[in-house]
């Protein structure tokens, strides 16, 4: 029995299993595919880059711990982007105490929050860079001209740099996004 | 009246950019607009896919940050061979190497002999270079035999998580891994029904 090294197919139920298994490249994966939802989520509660560095380790560390306890592995994406939030709030609220203590000025840091919807959006970004890289380049490229590009090309545009005709741009778009879609699978809840 | 079709994801798609053109455009805004939980749905997803195209890639953490977390996993993941519920950990009784002058270093064609307790059995193997690949011959056979015993089981070379050989235990309990590439291994077994494991195992001419 042989297995390859994790690739960015593998689905996050695959690496979670690898990773039980003691396997160096299924974490890896794990750490650069959900790294940046992290890291993000750590920007967006406003820490400064030494504690969102901290807040990283800390979550991968906490996911280390308990990944053998993860109830929905395929879902283990959306579980480590809470544990990120849980640290990330926990160093926020030394921020307020800090400063109430040493500058008594108002715990305006406490209010702070990332409201799952927002955790959500997050982690659907990070799906959907990762599903742009396994769906062809030119789907991609095609998906990135009609809804990234700013200001957004027009079809005329589209159908001289793909090289086809303006009537195939919607079906080829369908097809595209149906890839993608099917790419980024169905949601649930890890733990 | 809904429609017993539901719209293609084109035609939501084009419904949303305005570009639903000809006799479609009718059929699809009355599917839609009867209140089409599927249609809804799909229009959701198809959605929220633009929204995360158009917000662009999350800025990726720095380089170092991440090798920090990667690494941390080294120590973590011998625990989890160890841990396992119901395994037991073999005890490591003599290794050859360790009668050596420290500095020695393996080298190519010597063997190492070991001896570990595994519960009621003994695992002697011994580990000979080749070259840049390597094989460990052993045997594993209950502690107090008196050779009758019939030994069942089987043996696995696992390295970074992965099985990279494994075979059944012959009738004495022998066993022998070959080409094995140098670096840390984890010696996974059943014996007579108990499960145990051998780690962590340095193979290589600077274990």
């Amino acid at each position: 029995m042989t297995q390859t090294a994790a690739k960015d197919t593998d689905d996050d139920a695959s690496l979670v299993a690898r990773c039980l298994e003691g396997d160096d490249d299924a974490w890896a994966a794990l750490v650069e595919r959900h790294g940046p939802v992290v890291w993000a989520v750590a920007g967006r509660l406003g820490l400064s880059h030494e504690d969102a560095a901290d807040v990283f380790q800390s979550t991968w560390r906490t996911a280390l711990e308990e990944l053998s306890r993860v109830r929905e592995p395929a879902a283990v994406g959306g579980w480590i982007a809470r544990v990120a939030r849980h640290q990330s709030m926990r160093v926020r609220r030394g921020y307020g105490i800090a400063r109430k203590s040493w500058q008594h000025v108002a715990r305006e840091d406490v209010d702070v929050t990332l409201p799952e919807e927002d955790l959500e959006k997050l982690e659907m970004r990070s799906k959907v860079q990762g599903a742009l890289g396994r769906i062809g380049e030119r789907c991609a490229d095609l998906l990135r001209a009609l809804y990234f590009e700013d200001p957004s090309p027009s079809y005329q545009d589209i159908a001289a740099r793909f090289g086809m005709r303006i009537g195939s741009i919607g079906p080829t778009r369908a097809r595209c996004m149906e890839k993608m879609l099917g790419e980024l699978g169905g949601d649930r809840d890890a733990q | 009246m809904r429609n017993e079709l539901h719209p293609r994801l084109r035609d939501l798609a084009d419904l949303r950019d305005g570009r639903l053109t000809g006799t479609r455009t009718s059929a699809v805004k009355e599917h839609v607009g009867a209140g089409c939980d599927v249609c809804a749905t799909a229009s959701a997803r198809f959605e929220s896919a633009v929204a995360a195209i158009a917000e662009g890639p999350l800025p990726a953490p720095p380089r170092s940050v991440v090798r920090q977390a990667v690494h941390m996993f080294r120590a973590k993941k011998w625990a989890w061979l160890l841990e396992a519920p119901g395994r037991i950990v073999a005890s490591l009784v003599l290794d050859q190497r360790m009668e050596l002058v420290p500095a020695l270093r393996s080298s190519v064609g010597a063997e190492r002999r070991m001896l570990w307790m595994v519960g009621d059995h003994e695992l002697a193997a011994c580990v000979v270079l080749r070259g840049g690949h390597a094989e460990i011959v052993g045997q594993i056979l209950p502690a107090e035999d008196d050779g009758s015993s019939q030994v069942v089981g089987e043996i696995e070379a696992m390295r970074n998580g992965r099985s990279v050989a494994k075979i059944p235990l012959d009738a004495d309990g022998g066993f022998a891994l070959r080409g094995l590439s140098y670096g840390t291994y984890a010696l996974l077994g059943r014996v007579d029904g108990a499960e145990f494991v051998v780690a962590p195992l340095e193979i290589g001419d600077r274990a």
